[in-house]
């Protein structure tokens, strides 16, 4: 979906990106993940189409971003960390104009408005929205035309808290609903934990690791956790709590949650897929709740 | 089929951007349009009685050219706040980096045609016989030195984006081409002529054989690829 192969890209004698290379699969929910001046907004906007690498090659839907940028936006919706809007254009009007530049209706713009939740403000001024709003209009922007890929650019920035919660929930269903493949920069990683299922840590311009959730937990050392639902989930959680390298076991209604090592992952996964095999267990996932911890430590090890 | 589809999709694209362009940016140039050719109307009316009726006609040109300068900086300096901000959301779109500049362009050689227009309407309205004062070379000359002027100011605005730069060139290619043309130099002012067609035919420049509008269609057409090639290859937002 999305490749990076030794990218660089300059801005004067600053290297915003140095030799950047990391893959996205389609139909992840992917964090880029770095502290500020990390290189996340370079990478989306050559992502985007919308800077020129200086070296490197990058692939986005098998198109060229810079030299098929035109065919490749009609795919893609992104959203800017600082969008600016020209000021005294109506909500409505801009709305509009960006649909018909992707070849759709007003009803179209008007399902986005909805979906992002600024269907009430279709009247006003661009400048009389709030910050929050703004980012809101943004996303129905993003969201015009259903695409295949969203790149948003630190999409909670300057929200308050509720709004954060309510943009976290509409991207998560996008992702769900929608089935796109979803790519959203970011350093606030527990906000990335609930919505991500992939990660690729950027930072001083260079990728330090990238994977999903669980191979990343996995490869670092970090924590991970099984979560299997069961008709007898008491006798279940006996059976895991004796496993070595298990650190605590929690059961709530029919769901067993069990937090493992890492190094642990091969032998429960092992044992877990016998319980269902005898149907003790009726499924299990595994996920991560350590996304903070492989950071810091993905982090650290490029030190 | 598939490219005159492709074909049909990038003209509706651009289409839907210049109606953007036109209904918001595009305002500001629509009054200052409207107000020159309502001042053009009145220097019409006032020049004409003094010693026949082309004796004002250097001076309406002029001032038309003049005022429609201010127009073309103008835009252009929209163009420069435009990159600043708003061009990213609509770069992200599926519209391409020099289908973007076509547009400011095209927002300003409608302002120039429209001005010129109403120039020529004013002629039209007040006596029709004052039309024949302006012949085709002069009008070629007005038409040549407004789009040179644009072309110039544009490929500025996506090179430099900077207001000031672009006020430095408009005062060059204003009062320094002024300047230059009553200056000895045969060579600086056949520069000149070339430059701005209109200054040198005011100024009589060649008047033997007429201004040098082939060498000025030429450098609108450089300018033109020039303004291509930036928006193609450096037009970054």
């Amino acid at each position: 979906m999305i490749a990076f192969e030794g990218v660089v890209k300059r801005f004067g004698a600053t290297e915003a990106l140095r030799g950047a290379t990391f893959t996205v699969p389609k139909g992840v929910v992917a964090g880029l993940l770095g502290p500020n001046g990390a290189g996340k907004t370079t990478t989306i906007k050559i992502a985007a189409g919308l800077l020129r690498r200086d070296g490197g090659r990058v692939s986005v839907l098998g198109l060229d971003p810079w030299e098929q940028g035109e065919e490749l936006r009609e795919r893609v919706g992104v959203l800017h960390e600082r969008p600016a809007y020209p000021p005294d254009v109506p909500v409505k009007v801009l709305l509009r104009h960006v649909a018909r530049i992707r070849g759709l209706g007003w009803e179209d713009a008007l399902q986005a408005a909805k979906l992002a939740g600024v269907e009430r403000y279709l009247e006003r001024p661009v400048s009389a929205l709030s910050r929050g709003y703004l980012q809101r209009l943004g996303l129905a922007i993003a969201l015009l035309g259903e695409p295949e890929l969203l790149l948003l650019d630190e999409p909670t920035a300057n929200l308050d808290p509720s709004a954060r919660r309510e943009v976290l929930a509409a991207i998560k269903t996008l992702g769900e609903e929608m089935g796109a493949t979803i790519v959203i920069s970011s350093h606030i990683i527990p906000e990335m934990e609930q919505v991500c299922n992939y990660a690729v840590i950027i930072s001083g311009g260079v990728v330090l690791a990238q994977g999903s959730l669980t191979d990343l937990a996995t490869a670092f050392g970090a924590e991970v956790e099984f979560v299997a639902r069961s008709r007898e989930p008491r006798r279940l959680a006996s059976l895991l709590v004796s496993e070595e390298g298990v650190r605590g076991v929690e059961v709530e209604g029919d769901r067993v949650v069990a937090r493992a090592a890492s190094s642990a992952r091969q032998r429960l996964e092992a044992l877990l897929e016998k319980a269902r095999l005898e149907g003790l267990a009726l499924g299990w996932e595994l996920r991560s709740r350590s996304l903070g911890e492989v950071y810091e430590r993905a982090v650290q090890a490029s030190r | 089929m598939r490219g005159r589809s492709k074909l049909r999709a990038k003209a509706s694209r651009f289409a839907a951007y210049g109606a953007f362009v036109a209904e918001t940016v595009g305002g500001p140039l629509a009054t200052s349009t409207a107000a020159l050719s309502a001042l053009t109307f009145l220097l019409v009316l006032a020049f004409p009685p003094a010693g026949g009726p082309v004796s004002g006609l250097p001076v309406l040109l002029f001032l038309t050219s003049m005022g429609y300068s201010v127009v073309a900086l103008a835009g252009a300096s929209a163009m420069v706040s435009d990159l600043k901000g708003p061009a990213q959301v609509f770069l992200s779109q599926p519209i391409s980096r020099t289908a973007y500049a076509l547009a400011w362009l095209s927002a300003l050689l409608a302002s120039a045609l429209a001005t010129f227009s109403a120039f020529l309407l004013s002629f039209a309205v007040i006596d029709p016989i004052l039309l024949r004062a302006v012949d085709a070379a002069l009008a070629a000359a007005w038409l040549l030195d407004a789009a040179i002027l644009a072309l110039a100011l544009l490929a500025a605005a996506v090179l430099a984006r900077r207001a000031a730069v672009l006020v430095a060139l408009w005062a060059a290619m204003t009062f320094g081409s002024t300047f230059l043309l009553a200056l000895p130099s045969e060579r600086l002012r056949r520069a000149v002529a070339v430059a701005r067609p209109l200054y040198g035919a005011l100024s009589g420049w060649g008047a033997a054989g007429g201004p040098p509008l082939a060498e000025s269609a030429l450098l609108a057409a450089a300018l033109a690829l020039l303004l291509y090639w930036l928006a193609r290859a450096r037009l970054e937002v």
